[in-house]
């Protein structure tokens, strides 16, 4: 007799009911309240939603956030790609460079932000010292634009080595014989790349701007630990606002505001769900 | 050809400074953090080490971590198994739905569930202990889990099942003795990133913890911010978070480039 | 009975409105499973870019309904949401019908 698949799933869902199901009905209804913590709940219908979508601080972070995670796709993506081609395909030189490019991944998210307070803060990092001898004055603490540009390096020196490995692996697949049919055709490096290169990468690639775009769309630790989301509120990500007003006990307004930020992620994941499983890299 | 190379190994030292400035940073005394500006220390000390292995809070920081993410790694792949050789076997009704409902809890961003957490949690009597910081990874670990061992399933043909049925196993055991073995790699894998995902998830961690569970990533982050932080202190801890991380990547270092792909969904 | 709901699942804050809302959603699943389990529904090609089966369209009407009405508080506040209801039934309809 063959067991049924429901059975094989239960203690998984049992799991997840407890870990996300029961916790979404909860943000869901925090959503449609005024809650004071004590009192009895009183039912507002939208207006959470409405006071979330119009503040400013609000629009503010999601705006910081959308534009933050575009530059990192804009900037990740085709330099990874640059590193994967600049890497040799076989020998001990391919394996060295695995290994390099998959040692910053491993380090913990916090770690992260450590090494780069340690690396920035005025008074004992690297850049500040390197800076002020062209006659820049680098201060994460107290420039606005030092600190965004600073999360977003971050990003890019801790993710690029990831679209890097991906991008690696898609070329790895690609046979020889298609680069040799294109050098009988007597096409250009730049056509070859252009025609044979990207279209064989597309399934890697389109995994690789889904897993960067939702990663650095919920970017907490690093701004948290270099500098707090400051100066002012210049490196606040979403996550970073969200959390601040869950800690703070605003329950209707961090409900709105987390069903609003689950709503953009669902519906991300679904587009790309759909792109993936059309150029074959999931099955379902 | 050469300038090809000539440009990955400056890449690769950029990559490298910030890591080894840290490390640098921990092997120094805290007056030459804070007076001199040198790329190599100039008495080098384990001093901030051996303060981390002596102290209390720290070392049961260490113990706290280690406790809740050995625990949720145990139940992730308990449960992550079965699930994930459901995924692989049968198509059920509604199955494509629910695979893509996991995905998006791997996805969804924690901040937007903290409240709801600690309030299930301090219902169920789990707020700030090791078992509840270890069910709330299962979170994003066990679609993630699920996701990877469903994809070395599927890569065992199904006829393996039915050849065990045919010659008279029953289903536990053919699960067990033949079907564990198989995927054992997979098992491998699944458990590194759900290892590492716990050990560095910072958000749930913070807030569902108190005293008694409080890991050592909440520990680093706690005095930051705050006058006369002790630098080389926190650099010393740092690298000794890293080394958890870079052991385990040690046995799965052949997957590596497989298991980045799947593990970052 | 209030009592012990107040004790263990008064952080849920549950109202009868947001219970209309959430069981709402769960009963239509479990009816379009039932549905299913008596007659099977085919993936078929309809106007959206992809084959759909009735769940997918389901989930589909569903986030339609929740995005139109986000991006109309966003710009108008709750003055006349019911125009952006009456879109999205109708677009949920389309939907249902030809996607």
């Amino acid at each position: 007799m063959k067991p049924h698949p429901w059975l094989f799933l239960l203690p998984a869902l049992a799991i997840m009911a407890m870990s996300a199901f029961i916790p979404l009905m909860t943000v869901v209804n925090y959503s449609l309240h005024y809650i004071f913590v004590g009192s009895e709940p009183e039912y507002v219908g939208l207006a959470n939603y409405v006071e979330v979508l119009q503040d400013p601080a609000f629009r503010g972070a999601l705006l910081r956030q959308i534009v933050f995670s575009l530059l990192v796709l804009a900037v990740e993506i085709p330099f990874g790609i640059a590193i994967a081609l600049a890497m040799p395909r076989k020998g001990w030189g391919s394996g060295v460079a695995l290994v390099l490019l998959g040692i910053p991944l491993l380090i913990p998210y916090n770690v992260v932000g450590i090494i780069w307070r340690l690396f920035t803060q005025t008074g004992i990092g690297v850049v500040p010292r390197a800076l002020a001898l062209i006659g820049y004055n680098y201060n994460v603490s107290l420039h606005q634009f030092d600190a965004v540009i600073t999360v977003f390096l971050i990003d890019v020196w801790h993710w690029t080595p990831l679209v890097a490995l991906l991008a690696y692996a898609g070329l790895q697949s690609i046979p020889d014989a298609f680069y040799r049919a294109a050098q009988i055709d007597g096409a250009s490096a730049v056509a070859t790349f252009r025609y044979v290169t990207l279209p064989k990468l597309r399934p890697v690639l389109i995994l690789a701007v889904l897993l960067r775009l939702m990663d650095s769309f919920k970017i907490y630790s690093e701004p948290l630990l270099l500098t707090g989301g400051g100066p002012g509120n210049a490196t606040t990500s979403l996550s970073l606002f969200v959390a601040r007003k869950a800690e703070s006990f605003e329950l209707g307004y961090a409900g709105a505001a987390s069903v609003i930020y689950l709503y953009i992620v669902i519906l991300l994941s679904f587009i790309f769900f759909q792109a993936m499983t059309r150029a074959g890299e999931v099955r379902r | 050809m050469k300038k090809r190379y000539l440009g990955l190994a400056v890449y690769f030292v950029i990559l490298f400074i910030p890591i080894y400035w840290m490390v640098v940073t921990s092997l120094k005394t805290d007056q030459e953090i804070l007076s001199e500006f040198t790329l190599i220390p100039s008495e080098v000390t384990f001093e901030n080490y051996a303060e981390i292995f002596s102290s209390e809070v720290w070392r049961s920081s260490f113990v706290n971590s280690l406790m809740y993410v050995l625990l949720n790694v145990l139940i992730t792949v308990a449960v992550a198994v079965p699930g994930a050789y459901a995924f692989s076997r049968w198509t059920f009704r509604g199955s494509h739905h629910l695979f893509f409902w996991l995905l998006t809890n791997r996805m969804a961003p924690a901040a937007a569930f903290i409240v709801p957490f600690i309030e299930v949690y301090s219902a169920l009597g789990l707020f700030d202990t090791h078992l509840g910081v270890a069910l709330a990874h299962c979170l994003f670990n066990i679609p993630l889990a699920i996701w990877i061992l469903e994809g070395f399933m599927s890569g065992i043909p199904r006829e393996i099942d039915e050849t065990a049925y045919i010659d008279g196993y029953s289903f536990p055991r053919f699960f067990g003795k033949i079907f564990l073995p198989l995927i054992g790699p997979g098992i491998g894998v699944a458990a590194f990133f759900c290892f590492t995902f716990s050990w560095v998830e910072l958000i749930l961690a913070k807030s569902l913890t108190v005293t008694n569970a409080k890991p050592v990533v909440v520990t680093l982050t706690v005095g930051i911010g705050a006058e006369g932080v002790r630098w080389g202190l926190l650099a010393a801890a740092g690298v000794l978070t890293v080394i958890p991380g870079a052991i385990a990547v040690f046995f799965i270092r052949k997957y590596m480039a497989k298991g980045f792909a799947l593990g970052r969904v | 009975m209030g009592d012990w709901y107040a004790e263990n699942f008064g952080w849920m804050y549950w109202t009868v409105p947001s219970a209309l809302v959430i069981g709402g959603l769960l009963c239509t699943i479990a009816a379009m499973a039932v549905w299913d389990r008596f007659s099977p529904s085919v993936a078929r090609a309809g106007f959206l870019p992809m084959p759909t089966t009735r769940g997918d369209r389901l989930f589909i009407s569903v986030m339609s309904i929740v995005g139109v009405h986000l991006i109309w508080l966003a710009f108008f506040g709750t003055a006349f949401v019911w125009i952006g209801t009456a879109i999205t039934v109708l677009w949920c309809v389309v939907v249902a019908r030809w996607g």
